[in-house]
């Protein structure tokens, strides 16, 4: 007997395609990495650190299923055969999580729900038009991306959802990935929740290229203020929560998962208010990330696509940020110079990350200028006009398909 | 034309007359409520 049989994990490295072999390795170390970038704040910890640790562990328990086949007890997506995923769900101990969260999508609805909990949707309804027509802006990249992505020889669904991390929300594009391009959903939702975690330090950049510090520091008058009531906030959620789904029935469970996180929000039902915020979103986050990191088995990701998509992600967030500046721009001159272009950057919906980075770099040129309540204004429009892309698409695609 | 192009523009032109639509029923919303509540008037804040 071989010593090394014992210690299947290593053994299986010799056993496998040697490429598959180094590509293991790499993603071992790379989810090491992901948790130390994590801890250091450096990247998003509640989603990087349960990622990178099931990178690693999934990628170093690699074991001997039946005869020379290999894999792990972790997880098995590609199992479609009713009879062999009963059996695998006895098995695999993450599997039920997959089966009856992920693939379906439920995931994305608990994770949209707890930032409906989240968003206080007054910074909206106070600045409808001016958040609206940012927002829209800063989709500049959800679109422009498509043509792109096509020409790289993805496909429609594909190109769709790697478009859809120019609007920078990880559920949409993990709920676009499920819907449309089911093959290449992990490295979508695993490139788009990596550059995620880049915008807080990427987008200062493009603010302070694209602006420059006179402009950065505008203040923005306003000559009245009322407050928005919860009742009014309630109406609006119902509404709009009626008419986007009647729209777009194929996103109605997103649409139905933010809106009722606003109503709960607003209705004043605290209990619930915690349960969704501390249980579901949080609970979700975690599985979100500990899934995407066990998904990333060497043999699983290994696709050409891989590095097209890290280009499209890129650029799409790129685009969608200088969007949303040019947004920001035409508001300033439509305004006759009341306003700030840095919001512009907020209409990109990374809640409540690029209306910080916004505040942050205004208040960086002048210490008295506060734009936080426009920057929210247009970043939770940036989310309901990335549900609203996302839903053309899904509903859009299948019919030309 | 092709899809490439005609899908993306077709998602942003809905997109675009969605989220505007969004915004004018926001107004419109806002308006009802205060004109048959007892709340404040209409909110004149936008930068509009």
């Amino acid at each position: 007997m071989n010593i090394l049989d014992i210690f299947q994990g290593i053994s299986t490295l010799f056993a496998q395609d040697y490429k598959i072999a180094l590509f293991r390795i790499f993603l071992v170390t790379l989810g090491i990495l992901l948790v130390y970038l994590g801890s250091k704040e450096i990247l998003e910890p509640l989603i990087m650190i349960p990622m990178g640790f099931g990178m690693s562990a999934v990628n170093a328990g690699v074991l001997f299923l039946t005869g020379s086949t290999t894999g792990t007890i972790f997880i098995d997506p590609m199992v479609s055969d009713t009879n062999a995923l009963m059996n695998i769900l006895q098995i695999d101990f993450l599997q039920p999580i997959y089966t009856f969260m992920f693939s379906n999508g439920l995931i994305a609805c608990i994770v949209f729900m707890g930032i409906g909990v989240i968003t206080d949707i007054g910074f909206l309804l106070r600045y409808p038009f001016t958040s609206m027509l940012i927002a829209m802006f800063a989709e500049l990249g959800t679109v422009a991306t498509f043509p792109i992505a096509t020409a790289m020889g993805l496909n429609y669904g594909e190109a769709a959802a790697v478009s859809l991390i120019g609007g920078a929300d990880g559920p949409m594009v993990l709920y676009t990935s499920l819907m449309l391009a089911k093959d290449l959903f992990v490295p979508i939702t695993i490139v788009a929740y990596l550059y995620l975690s880049l915008t807080y330090g990427g987008y200062p950049y493009l603010i302070r290229l694209l602006i420059p510090k006179h402009l950065r520091a505008a203040t923005v008058k306003t000559s009245k203020f009322h407050n928005i009531s919860s009742k009014e906030k309630l109406i609006f959620a119902v509404i709009a929560n009626t008419l986007l789904c009647f729209l777009f029935p194929v996103a109605a469970p997103l649409f139905l998962s933010f809106f009722i996180g606003i109503a709960v929000r607003e209705s004043g039902l605290d209990r619930y208010a915690k349960l969704i915020e501390n249980g579901f979103l949080y609970g979700a986050t975690f599985f979100l990330g500990l899934m995407l990191g066990v998904l990333c088995e060497a043999s699983t990701i290994l696709n050409p696509k891989i590095l097209t998509l890290l280009i499209l992600g890129m650029l799409s967030l790129l685009i969608s940020g200088i969007g949303g500046i040019i947004g920001g721009y035409i508001v300033y001159f439509a305004n006759r110079k009341n306003f700030n272009p840095v919001i512009g950057i907020a209409g990109v919906s990374c809640v409540p990350t690029t209306a910080k980075v916004a505040q942050k770099e205004v208040h960086k040129a002048n210490k008295y200028s506060y734009v936080l309540q426009y920057a929210m204004g247009a970043n939770i429009c940036g989310v309901i006009t990335t549900a609203i892309l996302t839903g053309v698409y899904v509903t859009l695609i299948p019919l030309i398909k | 034309m092709s899809y490439s192009f005609l899908i993306p523009l077709q998602v942003f032109g809905l997109g675009f007359v969605i989220s505007l639509f969004m915004a004018v029923l926001i107004k419109i919303m806002l308006f009802a409520i205060r004109k048959f509540s007892n709340t404040p008037a209409a909110d004149k804040n936008e930068l509009h």
